[in-house]
């Protein structure tokens, strides 16, 4: 049904509470961003509580490329902002580090099919979403 | 808050534009970024690059050169004026002076934005049509929606939602509604030509229970015949509105611009025009 649809699609867990802080993921890339665009349009309300933007660059350990741009715009939408950069040791501590934030909510991006099914079973992001059962919001053209 | 970006050819401001994109960052309450292009690239020539090993050709810039010096200033001259059109405007400003080519330039800069506005006769070589082909490229490329500004502006009253029954027609409705909240007072048209005249069923319930949570005066204008016929008569005769449309996708875009309704809107209707793309 996710490839389907034409509109932003939230998958909520069997029990989970109201969102209170926001994950952004992002690798810089236009999928993502344009998810955090998305989320922030449609929901203004929960941009304005605490968000961690998260961002891995799978390829090197470096910053993602045109990151004073993507704060730049993200800053616009969230005015309480964390940053968090993964780097290839990161992905360990990251589920720990995500149990210790009160009822978040991811928001990923997803261009295609195979953006989608990696967001649930190859990303950085699968052990968190499925062993902590967080709510995600998935933005995709 | 949002990002809101106009892009200007750095040698030639327009500020009819500029004070249209004024506005538009009046209505959302946010800063305008001025995207100042200059395709540096142009101005490479050969230069003979002596060095020890031997002389050998290489394409570069001629920091030296008259032209680059007479077009450097004409751009510190535009930058200048951008702030006081601004400042004019109490609208607050940044100036971003992308160097490079300037449809590469603006495919990065519009992934970072929320809003891009875009006078459509902005070109390097002169007039190339309205769209000009580098507007045409822009659009192609551009990952946030876009505003074509008009010639002249007074006011948006009205919101003129040009549905064709696509999915990007409805795409660019909902992403209208998204970034502009604060218009939600404004009457609403959305203008559909159907085969008799006639558009019913679920569709239209469905489009019409979208739209309630959103506007409370909604119209529907639907007619029969040639679209570009209908359109033109339609659209000149309403005055303070802003026209919304989607477009078939970015690799058929350029098909869609050389035939298309929106490439017409924009030629002859002077009035903005919103346009995104999935």
């Amino acid at each position: 049904m996710l490839h389907h649809t034409d509109c932003p699609v939230l998958v909520i867990p069997e029990k989970s509470a109201f969102p209170t802080n926001n994950i952004l993921t992002c690798d810089g890339k236009g999928a993502s961003i344009y998810a955090i665009k998305q989320f922030a349009y449609l929901f203004p309300e929960l941009a304005s509580q605490p968000t961690t933007l998260v961002y891995a660059n799978p390829e090197t350990n470096h910053q993602i490329p045109g990151h004073d741009s993507i704060m730049e715009l993200i800053r616009c939408h969230y005015p309480k902002l964390n940053e968090v950069h993964l780097d290839a040791n990161g992905k360990k501590f990251f589920n720990t580090w995500v149990s210790e934030i009160r009822n978040p909510i991811v928001v990923a991006g997803a261009f295609n099919r195979g953006d989608i099914s990696m967001i649930f079973k190859k990303s950085f992001m699968t052990d968190t979403i499925t062993s902590h059962r967080l709510p995600v919001f998935i933005a995709h053209k | 808050m949002q990002k809101i970006l106009i892009a200007i050819n750095g040698e030639e401001l327009n500020e009819q534009a500029l004070n249209f994109a004024c506005a538009i960052a009046q209505i959302k309450a946010s800063p305008l970024t001025g995207i100042f292009l200059e395709n540096l690239v142009e101005n490479e020539q050969l230069i003979w690059k002596v060095t020890g090993g031997g002389n050998y050709p290489e394409w570069e810039i001629d920091e030296r050169s008259k032209a680059l010096a007479t077009k450097a200033k004409k751009i510190t001259a535009n930058i200048e004026k951008f702030r006081a059109i601004c400042q004019a405007n109490q609208v607050a400003c940044k100036v971003h002076e992308d160097k490079s080519v300037p449809v590469r330039e603006m495919e990065t800069e519009s992934r970072f934005a929320d809003l891009l506005i875009l006078d459509a006769c902005m070109s390097f070589k002169g007039y190339t049509g309205t769209p000009s082909d580098l507007v045409q490229q822009i659009l192609r490329h551009a990952e946030c929606p876009v505003i074509i500004a008009p010639e002249s502006y007074t006011a948006i009253n009205e919101i003129i939602f040009m549905y064709d029954g696509s999915k990007n027609a409805a795409y660019a409705i909902k992403q209208f509604a998204y970034l502009f909240p604060e218009l939600y007072d404004k009457r609403v048209i959305v203008f559909r030509i159907a085969e008799d005249g006639i558009w019913q069923g679920p569709e239209r319930e469905q489009m019409l229970e979208w739209l309630q949570q959103r506007y409370s005066a909604i119209g529907f204008e639907v007619q029969k015949g040639d679209v570009k016929d209908k359109m033109f008569d339609y659209l000149l005769k309403r005055e303070n509105n802003i026209i919304v449309m989607g477009s078939y996708g970015r690799t058929a875009l350029s098909r869609f611009f050389t035939h298309s309704d929106a490439d017409f809107v924009i030629n002859t209707i002077p009035r903005p025009l919103f346009i995104s793309h999935i």
